[in-house]
């Protein structure tokens, strides 16, 4: 790791893709061992950092204090204890003949050089994408979307400043990874860099991953995470009991609370099944104490987006002209807060604005359910994950595995549908950055 | 010929009072004909007329606690645009209504539709105010007609019947030019190009200027067949256009500066005689630059769009929804007296500068839901 920059010109990028990193000491088990310690001691050193950190992340996100904290502590806290080794020992060991020697590491199907075009509004995937494109790759280039300009820099700032104080034969076997910027409209740049990445990480729309993906060479290993919609099932025909009906708002609420729900794993649409209609009003009840609850003890993001506050002020007024008696809206008194949009009319699956805006609709079962998710365009609405309540038996196997193989990547149960485990195969990717079968 | 249940809505003596208020208002040439407070009074009556007259926007108010004594217009609730794809907002039966715009279609499918119940208000509001944007010289000339050919970029009223960009081109055009010389050369969708350069070519060998008419995708195709060929049309002096609307994800997106300048090369027209229009579906009455209306103005200056004397826009903060200050930006919120029959209180997803009364049009806010002016990529969240 002999360079690690926050800030770079077209020249340093240059000086990076054009250096050849030092074969001496170098295999992969070793670059493994040794970048799976730093990464180790530079996310223990981020995570005791976590409230100086909190404030930028939350101005940079437009996170509430809260939710920003959750950003750094879910970004980091899984890498301690040493699952990054974990993984790679399960799944890239097992393809590699570690009997090679190191000036054969070409052989080893590893790229050579990864590079990653960062994005999103939660900065845990990127991290993510750094430490697994680190585990394998002998350079990584990360460049962090204009939404996430502190975290991943920070965070590749950390690692070299580890690696500098490590020993130099753990130098040796560490990448090279750097941090850079350069204008978005600079296609001459972006094509230099992407026709000689091994490996392209890419968070984005349709659009620029298409753009991306026509500058990389045929052999180069794509790894793309769009546009992806979750939602939520709650059989309330399953509740063991009715007298609570808080606990199992609560769990709910967490999902749509978690990163002001700006992730694609934030329930958009939550289908209501079984029960009747009363039943299914008292739980919207719960669910808007639940919100109204966390509202006062969490706060709100403070800076949202301008774009999204109009959206969510033009859903909040069409449910309100609505005279029909089948939809209903209810919300935080002004924005930002919380909107439940109770629909019996429109249940198609849906996307809203985010910052904790969702739809609450009735669905007769699985087979209708079914139905109204194969309608949804699948480029629009590429699925993602699914949160079941009360219990996962809320959703048969046979409906899992139609899911899946419909796209979805997390069945999972309400209230953790935003803390997926490190090897969760976001978007349907591997966790590394490489396909070790197919290279 | 209307029928007796429209008549019976027009000839209401309430609605009849209010028209009669409002039409006046058309004749004037500036806002600052109409005060404060005379807006202010008439305001307040179109609005008690529309919560009396129209559920949904009623339902509205009332949800967010304005009642039918609201004392401050400025205060009445906006119907976001994207309501006129789920409801009907309109003060009367929408059956019996004789025209009805639709907006483009949308990633969604279901366009949203305005509907009115004739033309009187809406013709009277769009065309003097074209007029004195685009043919300000016809107030002086003597004419009764302005001796300029019509040419326009998009579909011909009988084909696009539920366009309101059409239907004002063609009011304007029947109005204060020559209907019989007008042409329309989107045909099944596509745009003509070998029949507008014929077109254009004639009226330059026969020295005779034109109004063009044309939406920014159909200007960048246009211009680009016209680049491919190396041509340049020279058009003839008091030649001008009225350039309106997004892209549409139809063509690349090319700034408006650039825009106009690659246009002006092309077509040999000087940049002040582009003017920028700025309308939509759900109103009935158009912005436009001031370039041609006051030629010795900046240019940057003239193209901070005045509303017209009937219309308030007050640019608001999406968070407060309250005005914001001078200079900053923020979104649209239109009053619209003409959309008497609808709703005057239009809430957009448009974003704009405020400039003192007046606002430079920034674009449309990128992440509200999709509604055809302007189909880009949504913002992704991943």
């Amino acid at each position: 790791m002999s360079e690690t920059k926050s800030e770079s010109s077209a020249e340093k990028i240059g000086a990076f893709l054009s250096s050849v990193p030092s074969e001496e000491a170098w295999d992969p088990l070793r670059q493994a061992v040794a970048f799976s310690r730093i990464a180790e001691e530079a996310s223990t050193e981020l995570l005791a950092r976590k409230s100086e950190l909190a404030p930028a992340i939350a101005n940079a996100h437009g996170f509430s204090p809260h939710e920003a904290e959750r950003a750094i502590r879910e970004a980091f806290e899984p890498v301690k204890g040493g699952p990054l080794l974990k993984i790679w020992n399960r799944e890239v060991a097992p393809r590699l003949d570690l009997t090679m020697k190191a000036n054969d590491r070409k052989h080893f199907g590893l790229p050579e050089l990864s590079v990653i075009f960062g994005g999103g509004a939660i900065p845990q995937p990127n991290i993510i994408a750094i430490l697994a494109a680190g585990m394998v790759s002998r350079k990584v280039l990360f460049r962090p979307s204009s939404h996430d300009s502190i975290l991943g820099p920070r965070f590749i700032e950390c690692l070299a400043a580890r690696a500098a104080a490590g020993k130099s034969s753990a130098r040796r076997a560490l990448p090279e990874i750097l941090a850079a910027r350069w204008p978005h409209d600079d296609a001459t740049l972006t094509r230099e860099i992407v026709a000689q990445a091994s490996s392209l990480v890419v968070f984005g729309d349709g659009g620029s991953v298409e753009e991306l993906s026509s500058y990389a060479r045929p052999e180069c290993q794509r790894f793309i995470y769009g546009p992806r919609v979750s939602f939520a099932v709650l059989d309330l025909g399953r509740l063991p009991s009715l007298q609570n009906l808080a606990q199992y708002a609560e769990p709910v609420a967490e999902d749509i609370v978690a990163y002001d729900q700006r992730g694609c794993l934030s329930p958009t649409t939550l289908y209501l099944m079984g029960g009747d209609a009363k039943l299914r009003r008292d739980f919207v009840t719960a669910l808007r104490l639940a919100l109204i609850a966390r509202a006062k003890q969490q706060g709100f993001a403070p800076r949202i987006p301008g774009s999204t506050a109009s959206a969510i002020h033009s859903l909040r007024a069409i449910y309100l002209m609505d005279g029909s008696g089948h939809r209903a809206v209810f919300s935080n008194a002004s924005l930002p807060g919380w909107t439940l949009l109770y629909d019996e009319t429109d249940i198609s699956l849906r996307d809203t604005p985010g910052y904790q805006t969702l739809f609450v609709c009735p669905v007769a079962g699985w087979p209708e359910l079914m139905k109204v998710l194969d309608a949804a365009p699948s480029k629009s609405f590429a699925l993602q994950g699914l949160g079941v309540g009360p219990d996962k038996l809320a959703c048969p196997k046979e409906y899992a595995d139609r899911l899946r193989a419909r796209g979805l990547t997390r069945i999972c149960l309400l209230g953790q549908m935003q803390s997926p485990p490190l090897e969760w195969m976001h978007d349907g990717n591997p966790f590394f950055p490489v396909r070790l079968g197919t290279s | 010929m209307t029928s007796p249940a429209l008549d019976k809505y027009l000839t209401n003596p309430d609605r009849v009072r209010l028209a009669e208020k409002i039409k006046p208002l058309f004749a004037l040439t500036s806002s600052e004909d109409v005060s404060d407070g005379r807006f202010s009074e008439l305001a307040m009556e179109v609005y008690q007329y529309q919560f009396n007259s129209c559920e949904p926007f009623r339902r509205l108010c009332l949800g967010l606690g304005a009642r039918h004594d609201v004392r401050d217009w400025r205060k009445i609730p906006g119907v976001p645009t994207d309501a006129f794809r789920h409801y009907r907002i309109t003060c009367f039966n929408p059956a019996l209504g004789e025209i009805e715009f639709h907006t483009s279609g949308t990633s969604h499918g279901k366009s949203g539709v305005h509907w009115i119940p004739g033309a009187e208000l809406y013709d009277g509001a769009a065309i003097p105010w074209f007029a004195l944007h685009l043919l300000p010289e016809l107030a002086s000339s003597g004419f009764a007609k302005f001796p300029i050919r019509v040419l326009s970029l998009t579909a011909s009223p009988a084909e696009a019947v539920h366009s309101s960009l059409v239907h004002m081109i063609r009011a304007t055009t029947a109005s204060c030019c020559d209907p019989d010389e007008a042409a329309y050369f989107i045909r099944r969708g596509e745009l003509d190009v070998a029949a507008l350069n014929a077109d254009v070519e004639k009226s330059v060998a026969e020295g005779r200027p034109v109004l063009l008419h044309t939406t920014a995708f159909s200007l960048v195709h246009w211009l680009e067949a016209l680049e491919r060929e190396n041509r340049t049309l020279n058009l003839p002096e008091g030649s001008r256009m009225m350039e309106t609307g997004g892209y549409k994800g139809r063509s690349r997106r090319v700034d408006k500066r650039e825009l106009y300048l690659w246009a002006s090369r092309r077509l040999g027209l000087p940049v002040r005689v582009i003017v920028n229009e700025y309308g939509m579906t759900e109103m009935s009455s158009q912005f436009y630059d001031r370039t041609l209306r006051e030629d010795s103005m900046d240019e940057d200056e003239a193209r901070i769009k005045i509303p017209p004397p009937w219309v308030r826009s007050l640019v608001i903060d999406p968070v407060s929804r309250k005005p914001v200050e001078d200079g900053a930006t923020g979104v649209l919120r239109h009053i619209d007296l003409a959309n008497l029959d609808s709703c005057a209180f239009i809430l957009t997803a448009d974003a704009a500068r405020r400039h003192g009364n007046g606002f430079e049009l920034l674009g449309r806010l990128s992440d509200v839901e999709l509604r055809g002016c302007s189909l880009e990529y949504e913002d992704l969240r991943t």
